[in-house]
């Protein structure tokens, strides 16, 4: 029993030694270390709490030792007088056990009320990180914002320098081509005037003739009529003659 | 109904769908027919009714059409035409028809006993099955008592083809669109229709031997008639020169077939029909009388010829050829180009009869292509042309241009009297309308065309 509270004495002991230990690596480390965290700005407020809650951690754990009972009778000497000193001890311990009682009730509560504020303590520790953790990416997005705003002004002032160029090489071609244009209507006009005084020219002459075929046509239909109406004549004539003879005829009979 | 079937095989303007199939440029007057002719296949049927028609009697032609039966002036026949197709009856009137008018045939415009004679050829297959009694019926009104009705009718033959109820609305088109039928009947149903109206009918069944070159082209490739196609494909490749020849023997053999009045068994192709309320003569050749179709001769060589004894006016100085000389088988038949010319193959004769000849004047034109310089791109080749009188060269000419010219040729002073003459004109070349044409073929050898041929006393 005594064996075993020896060796957890030593743990403790060692344990806030290697508790200690980073503590002070931290205060002397260099700045880039600290800039691992999202580049965040050291916190000394971070820092001093992260220490004092290792050390509360180290009180903690010499309060969890014996809070809720005494110290083991021990002694260092052998036979006799090792005797007397326990029963001594012992009988020291059973006569101010009225008083160290309520030390060791002390002692508990004090423990139970440090664990709730180590507790207490993680927690806020915890959000405060999260929320350096949540400014670090709002830091990062406003420094990617900034990178566009800043490429995309140099964009719009790259374009504006090129639509500027364009519209100077826009208008140099526009002249180029309402004069190209200019010149190819008046062209256009010279062609077109020639072209329709040929047409005309063409036209008249179709229409001359065609004029001559349809009068040629015409004196040879009239003449054609002209025929036909000497040949009813003749038949008129030699019909009116036959009719005479035979009229002729009959008044001979009827005077004979 | 036939208007039912018209719309079914897509026929819109009846008017105008029998002016493109029957109006044609040719010319049927009466003056221009060539007695030989009369052996034509294509004037068989014109020829039944002038042999059956009196001379100076009225004649009513129903659907005259172009004016097939303008011939029958020739006896001294009054004669009126009607036709669905306003062209159609100005065609005929044109042809020397007396009177003609645009109306369909179920409200005839003439009074009643108008007509000695009431004649159709083609006409009857056109008429729709439930029009065909009461054109029946104005036939019988417009005819005087005694009158005669001739028709020449298409038929059909139900063993060989298909009613129009069976026809689908495909086949009605195809058929409808080759002639226009949409009332065919068999033989015999159209002797028993007429019976109801006439006492005395008569009917030959006629065409199942004689048909055209063309009729029998047509019967097979549009119609389906089962002739040898070898005999067809024949008749396909002949010429001009060559079908004329053929449907000139067939229309010899079809004349003879009525001479000797033989019947012929039935062919499901046509009929002639004669009925009347008064008892028939013969059947053929009743009014035969081809005096007036064989003399040519008319007052003009009568007056050339110095028949004026008697005359009191003026006696002319000239007279027409046209209608009274002798044309030979150098020229085509008339044609409407206008005015009415005769086109010449490369080289034509023109026999006539005068007291005295003094000059001739003649109008001619040529459609020959790439006469004359006016195409710079192709040479010029203009029609040479000599004009001869009784064998003596008249003038000779050669022609650089389409247009009318007018041509006067003074005739030696040894020739002036010698009474019968004979003018020949001779082309370097000639051409061939439409060689290639097969829907319609025209490969006649034309040269130059001639009219107003003219003799000058």
């Amino acid at each position: 029993m005594a064996d075993t509270e020896v060796e957890n004495t030593l743990r403790e002991i060692r344990e806030r030694v290697l508790a200690a230990a980073p503590a002070r690596a931290s205060e002397h480390a260099p700045a880039n270390t600290t800039a691992r965290n999202g580049g965040a700005a050291p916190s000394t407020r971070g820092g001093d709490a992260g220490e004092a809650l290792a050390r509360m951690d180290a009180n903690l754990s010499t309060t969890a030792r014996a809070w809720s009972r005494l110290p083991p009778v021990l002694t260092n000497r052998r036979g006799a007088l090792a005797r007397v000193e326990l029963r001594l001890k012992r009988l020291i311990k059973r006569a101010a056990h009225w008083f160290t009682w309520e030390q060791v009730n002390f002692n508990s509560a004090a423990h139970n009320a440090l664990g709730d504020a180590r507790a207490a303590l993680d927690a806020h520790e915890r959000a405060l990180s999260s929320l350096r953790e949540e400014l670090g990416r709002v830091r990062e997005e406003l420094t990617g914002l900034r990178a566009d705003v800043e490429s995309g002004a140099a964009r719009a002032t790259e374009l504006e320098a090129r639509v500027s160029s364009a519209e100077s090489r826009f208008d140099s071609r526009l002249a180029e081509l309402q004069g190209a244009l200019a010149s190819g209507l008046d062209n256009l006009r010279g062609e077109q005037r020639a072209r329709t005084d040929g047409l005309r020219d063409a036209l008249r002459n179709e229409l001359r003739d065609r004029a001559e075929g349809v009068l040629e046509e015409q004196r040879v239909c009239f003449r054609q009529l002209s025929l036909e109406a000497s040949e009813l004549a003749v038949k008129q004539d030699r019909a009116r003659r036959a009719v005479e003879a035979r009229l002729e005829a009959l008044e001979q009979r009827r005077e004979g | 109904m036939s208007e039912d079937l018209y719309k079914r095989a897509g026929v819109e303007d009846l008017s105008e769908f029998y002016r493109t199939k029957f109006v044609s440029d040719e010319v049927l007057d009466a003056r221009y027919f060539s007695a030989l002719d009369r052996f034509d296949m294509r004037f068989a049927r014109t020829m039944w009714v002038y042999d059956n028609v009196r001379a100076n009697s009225t004649a009513l032609d129903l659907g005259c059409g172009a004016g097939m039966l303008a011939l029958l002036k020739r006896k001294g026949v009054t004669l009126a035409g009607v036709d669905l197709s306003p062209e159609g009856a100005l065609a005929s009137r044109r042809n020397g028809y007396d009177f003609t008018c645009a109306a369909g045939l179920t409200r005839l415009p003439f009074a009643d006993a108008t007509f000695d004679y009431a004649v159709s050829l083609d006409v009857l297959g056109h008429v729709g099955f439930e029009e065909k009694d009461a054109v029946l019926s104005e036939i019988r009104r417009v005819l005087r008592p005694g009158g005669v009705t001739l028709h020449g009718i298409e038929c059909t033959d139900r063993l060989a083809q298909k009613s129009y109820e069976e026809m689908t609305d495909e086949e009605l088109r195809r058929f409808v669109a080759v002639d226009g039928h949409v009332g065919l009947e068999e033989e015999h149903e159209h002797a028993a229709r007429f019976r109801r109206f006439f006492p005395h009918v008569a009917w030959e069944p006629r065409y199942a031997l004689c048909l055209s070159s063309e009729e029998f082209i047509k019967q097979r490739d549009e119609y389906g008639l089962p002739f040898e196609s070898d005999f067809v494909e024949y008749l396909r490749g002949l010429s001009h020169a060559e079908r004329r020849a053929f449907d000139m023997a067939m229309g010899y053999v079809f004349g003879k077939v009525s001479d000797l009045n033989v019947r012929l068994p039935r062919s499901g192709l046509y009929v002639f029909l004669k009925a009347s309320d008064a008892p028939l003569g013969p059947f053929y050749n009743e009014h035969r009388d081809r005096t007036a179709l064989l003399n040519r001769a008319d007052s003009h060589a009568a007056a050339a010829e110095g028949d004026s004894a008697t005359s009191q006016m003026e006696a002319p100085r000239s007279f027409c050829l046209d209608r009274s000389a002798d044309f030979d088988d150098g020229w085509y038949e008339p044609n409407v180009l206008p005015p009415v010319a005769r086109w010449m193959k490369r080289r034509g004769r023109i026999r006539f009869r005068a007291a005295s000849l003094h000059s001739l004047r003649l109008d001619l034109t040529t459609h020959v292509p790439d006469l004359g310089p006016e195409d710079p791109a192709r040479a010029a080749r203009p029609v040479v042309l000599e004009l001869l009188l009784n064998g003596r060269r008249l003038s000779a000419l050669s022609l650089f241009r389409h247009g009318w010219l007018s041509l006067v040729a003074e005739v030696p002073e040894e020739l002036t009297l010698a009474r019968d003459f004979e003018l020949e004109l001779r082309a370097s070349r000639t051409w061939r309308p439409r060689p290639d044409d097969a829907r319609d073929r025209d490969d006649r050898e034309l040269s130059i065309a001639v009219c107003n041929v003219e003799a000058r006393l």
